[in-house]
């Protein structure tokens, strides 16, 4: 049992490979294991201990599909007439150029894979960005082509990809976990985390032409 | 006679009166520390734009802090394991584990009292009455902003725990643009431990989102129209090689907003002028070779105003 428990630890020091993880879960039936690291990853996390992680292809195919689709037209989203409020900023509401809900229903399918892609991107920022690598700074600029498992640095080599969208992906999710802990509405930031890093949520569009309102427009209450 | 009216007036004044009639402040004190003394467990559905998502929600507290567990059980499959400030976001399709360390800043909660007195000056708090949430009683609050920087919210809470059963968030117009509701829900006498399990890590990538963050020691920035009642809380900063991400947190303790800078030439994050998914808002401008994103569950009016007004300080 003790040279079970090594094994836990090692692996999580990532001291064995897998295939020897796998050995151990095979021997002590999972649920040994699973308990052990439950406590262990929170610990890797407080100490910094957590090992980087080597990016996955995750749906290689799905970007092949992309690289044939046209770029997603943005949609405009009606205008709302109602107001409630008499206290309103005075700068114009900058019109929104998409609806994800509009464009998703043509373009379902693709709109769904398009949006694999960008979760996949959001990774390898996160990985780039903390390990310093200069790929990030050219991330919106480069084609997109599919990760080979381990070489993260050839994300964007192939000619004939484009970013579909603004990648905002891993500040939401960053916001919504931050959030948490300033809002008295407990657990909903985190329920926002869960949906924003979904599969299915697809990434904000650049709103270029949009209205941009300049300093001395905004009406402040506060002021 | 006069007797016979003043009973009928009773009770029909009784009737309408909410069955948990608590002092306002009393009941969004009781939401608020009901994270830290309740164990549940239940199902879910957020509603935002469009899309809906169910989860399976386990949430405990033991002596060594909060555990939540939630799950989703449409589209991706995901699972966050949250431990206090430590979270663990589990995607068995791809086989891969993050792993995230927030600050160990308590946030406003320690403070409630003085927060709640403060939440009156911009927002208007009354309590509408009774309602019926996943078979549970609850008491229903209305949360009205008294400005256009801020979004409405309709809070359900459970009469025995006082646990949030439904939250609908109302923009600007009083247009519902996120809503949130228990279909099902437990409370439990102990913690659920076993939901806390990390299944089958075995094989999946490790991805640590906190390393090379720290509190910096210069902010160097700030915004000169930050619409009243928001205030930093948080300040986190990123290094790379080539750029840094500076993250700053404002909240009135209800709404929260990010402002995200980020030097560097060719930042990913390039969004200029206005964006919006839901609830969320996000507005974005170069400013001094710096991108500069604003988002969060707020109007436009917010993000845009407090984006334009982001300057230098050095």
């Amino acid at each position: 049992m003790n040279e079970d428990k090594e094994k836990i630890s090692a692996w999580l020091d990532d001291a064995i490979e897998y295939n020897e993880a796998d050995s151990l879960e095979t021997e002590q039936g999972g649920q040994t294991f699973s308990t052990a690291a439950r406590y262990q990853m929170i610990g890797d996390a407080v100490r910094g201990n957590v090992t980087d992680v080597t990016l996955i292809d995750i749906s290689a195919s799905v970007r092949e599909a992309i690289s044939h689709e046209p770029e997603l037209a943005p949609v405009a989203r009606p205008a709302r007439s109602s107001q409630r409020h008499s206290q309103r900023p005075s700068h114009s509401k900058a019109k929104p150029l998409f609806d994800f809900g509009s464009w998703l229903k043509p373009v379902g399918g693709l709109a769904v894979a398009a949006s694999v892609a960008m979760v996949m991107v959001v990774t390898f920022t996160d990985q780039q960005a903390e390990t310093g690598s200069a790929m990030v700074a050219n991330v919106a600029q480069q084609p997109v082509q599919a990760i080979p498992v381990g070489n993260p640095a050839s994300v964007y080599a192939k000619p004939g990809f484009a970013m579909p969208a603004v990648n905002l992906n891993s500040y939401i999710t960053e916001h919504s976990e931050y959030a948490a802990q300033d809002t008295l509405q407990g657990m909903m930031p985190y329920a926002r985390s869960v949906s924003y890093g979904s599969e299915n949520n697809p990434p904000l569009k650049n709103t270029k032409d949009s209205q941009t309102v300049s300093p001395g427009t905004a009406n402040n209450p506060g002021k | 006679m006069k007797t016979g009216v003043a009973a009928c007036l009773t009770f029909a004044i009784l009737s309408h009166m909410p069955a948990y009639a608590g002092n306002v402040s009393d009941i969004v004190s009781g939401m608020s520390a009901a994270d830290k003394r309740s164990n549940y467990e239940g199902i879910f559905v957020l509603r935002k734009s469009d899309e809906m998502m169910a989860m399976h929600v386990v949430h405990g507290v033991d002596d060594r802090g909060i555990w939540e567990s939630m799950e989703s059980l449409n589209g991706e499959a995901r699972k966050i394991v949250r431990h206090n400030n430590e979270v663990i976001s589990i995607y068995p399709d791809r086989k891969l584990v993050t792993v995230s360390k927030m600050g160990d800043k308590p946030g406003l909660h320690p403070v409630l009292p003085e927060n709640l007195d403060k939440l009156a000056n911009y927002y208007t708090i009354v309590q509408l009455g009774d309602d019926r949430i996943a078979g549970r009683e609850t008491s229903v609050l209305n949360v009205q902003p008294k400005d256009a920087y801020r979004y409405g919210y309709k809070y359900w809470l459970d009469n025995n725990t006082q646990v949030l059963l439904k939250c609908d968030l109302l923009d600007e117009n009083g247009e519902i643009v996120e809503q949130m509701m228990y279909t099902s829900f437990n409370d439990h006498s102990e913690v659920p431990q076993s939901a806390f399990d990390i299944p089958e890590l075995e094989g999946f990538a490790r991805q640590a989102l906190n390393k090379n963050r720290g509190k910096p020691a210069n902010i160097g920035w700030r915004a000169t129209n930050m619409p009243q009642g928001f205030m930093l809380t948080q300040s986190t900063i990123r290094s790379g090689k080539e750029s840094e991400s500076l993250h700053l947190m404002y909240s009135d303790g209800l709404a929260s907003v990010s402002v995200f800078i980020e030097s560097g030439k060719n930042s990913p994050h390039r969004l200029t002028g206005a964006s919006r998914m839901g609830a969320l808002n996000a507005y974005g401008k170069q400013m001094n070779g710096a991108q500069i994103t604003v988002v969060g569950e707020v109007p436009e009016a917010t993000v845009a105003t407090i984006a334009e007004s982001m300057e230098r300080t050095q």
